[in-house]
């Protein structure tokens, strides 16, 4: 398979349509499982790995849920593919790091896939645009099940689905949705209401995270535990708090639009379209920051020369990996901001 | 050893973190290996490095020195928080028991068991009573009849 022919491919996530769209740009929701026979991952000698890719290979072949599904060998596809796969967020940094016997399988428009050979064996997955946790539960779930026809699975009476790391034990699920926050950022209130999910048993981080940089006020909500409650209680736990975080953002939105907050916001928001219009070079953060800003704007209903979905596309494009791919090469950071300002004045334009 | 990161602490952990994209392996103390997983590799992983750093649960005597399927040590698993292989979960229960009671506030799992059609489960049975393969049919006998029950 070409990975460029996934550029003309949307993802489904990355379309503006699923529920509570305006702050919630897609949810994730993954369940890690692994083979009774082999040891896990981080300590499988090669031959190990070998043979769980190849199970798993096989019996995601015969699922359902993943017909037509793209199985990818990671050590045969090239670097810039690699790169490409982690902003698709089809694999991780922790996954291509090391490419021998590890893989992916792709389902279509890119809902449904499953990670090989990461921490764990099987790493299923679901991402879709929005709100939309129960939904991908379901989902996923169902792949689950249709997985476990024909792999043994590593299951505790106790404790559950066994994992590499006892922070995943039990139900193996992690509920995510990536909250878009620039309202509670500009008002000053975003730390403290992040603070206040971890009182609530959920993780918050800023997404795209290299250290402590927040890319265009973009954050993950999760869950932090994975052992106690059902998959059903984990997911509506991080529903709800989503729900919430809502309702304050849209709060925080509103109240920035009184008085003088309007003009300082509709000036930051303009000052990001005319640079995304007419910059010449223009770095992955510093997209992410002005699309941000369209992002919010177009939210208030604002009319800007480029619409939520285009917006959301270029949020994927903008990214190194994919600037590359659309180059069909490798290219360093300079030709990179270059390529990019370019792409961002044409889809502005249009 | 000294910590990789701030070169004054000793090093306690050996953790893969994310600098600059790249997956690296450095021998970390509590602090710095808190603050890695904490930005990069796991959020969860920063809870249990602390518990485990911290005044960790040692095995009592009843727990094994080391796995005897995969060979993992305790030792092993408090500086990286990765286990060996499923049977660690049988071989260090006893310890992995308090750990997972302060990390995951529960010891029971509530939520869905692997599906597998009975029938399936059943030839495989036969198929293992036919080998003379008993541990392996005793383990079989055991899922049918949880699953009846769940
Ligand atoms: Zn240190
Ligand atoms: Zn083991």
């Amino acid at each position: 398979m070409i990975l460029s022919a996934m550029l003309r491919v949307k993802m489904a996530w990355a379309r503006p349509t699923g529920p509570r769209h305006e702050v919630v740009l897609s949810s994730r929701l993954r369940l890690a499982r692994n083979l009774r026979a082999h040891p896990f991952p981080p300590r499988a000698p090669a031959e190990e790995l070998k043979a769980a890719l190849k199970a798993v290979f096989k019996a995601s072949a015969a699922a359902k849920s993943l017909e037509s599904a793209a199985r990818l060998e990671l050590c045969e596809v090239s670097e810039v593919d690699r790169e490409f796969l982690v902003e698709r967020r089809l694999a991780s940094r922790l996954l291509i790091s090391e490419p021998a016997h590890r893989g992916v399988v792709v389902g279509e428009r890119e809902v449904l896939s499953i990670m090989v050979n990461e921490e764990d064996h099987l790493r299923l997955q679901g991402i879709d645009s929005g709100l939309c946790l129960e939904d991908l539960l379901g989902k996923v779930s169902a792949l689950d099940d249709e997985l476990a026809q024909t792999l043994d699975l590593a299951f505790h009476p106790e404790l559950g689905f066994e994992t590499a790391c006892p922070t995943n034990v039990g139900t193996g699920l992690r509920a995510s949705a990536l909250v878009h926050l620039p309202g509670l950022a500009l008002s000053g209130q975003v730390n403290g209401v992040l603070q206040s999910l971890g009182a609530a048993g959920l993780i918050a981080r800023g997404h795209y995270g290299e250290g402590t940089k927040v890319l265009g006020d973009f954050y993950q909500v999760s869950n932090a535990r994975s052992l106690g409650p059902s998959e059903e209680d984990l997911v509506s736990g991080v529903s709800k708090a989503v729900e919430e975080l809502v309702r304050a953002e849209s709060k925080a939105r509103t109240e920035l639009l009184r008085g003088l907050g309007k003009s300082r916001l509709e000036d930051m928001v303009f000052r990001s379209v005319g640079s995304l219009e007419h910059a010449r070079l223009m770095t992955y953060e510093e997209a992410m920051q002005h699309l941000s800003a369209m992002r919010l704007g177009l939210s208030l209903g604002w009319e800007l020369p480029a619409d939520l979905t285009t917006v959301n596309e270029l949020t994927v494009l903008s990214q190194p990996g994919h600037v590359q791919m659309l180059a069909g090469k490798e290219l360093d950071a300079g030709d990179r901001d270059f390529l990019r300002a370019t792409l961002l004045r044409g889809k502005l334009k249009s | 050893m000294l910590c990789a990161r701030c070169k004054k602490k000793p090093a306690q952990f050996l953790i893969k973190n994310i600098v600059d994209n790249q997956v690296s392996e450095a021998h970390l103390c509590l602090d710095c290996a808190h603050g890695a997983a904490q930005e990069s590799v796991a959020p969860a992983l920063a809870g249990l490095l602390s518990l485990l750093g911290g005044a960790a649960p040692a095995p009592r005597e009843k727990a094994p020195a080391k796995c005897a399927s995969c060979g993992l040590r305790w030792t092993d698993f408090r500086k990286t928080g990765f286990l060996g292989c499923p049977a660690c979960y049988d071989c260090f229960a006893v310890p992995l028991k308090g750990v997972l009671q302060e990390m995951q506030g529960a010891v029971r799992h509530s939520g869905k068991r692997p599906a597998r059609s009975s029938a399936d489960l059943r030839g495989r049975l036969d198929a293992a009573l036919k080998s003379e393969n008993y541990e392996e049919a005793a383990r079989l006998r055991d899922l049918i009849r949880k699953g009846r029950a769940a």
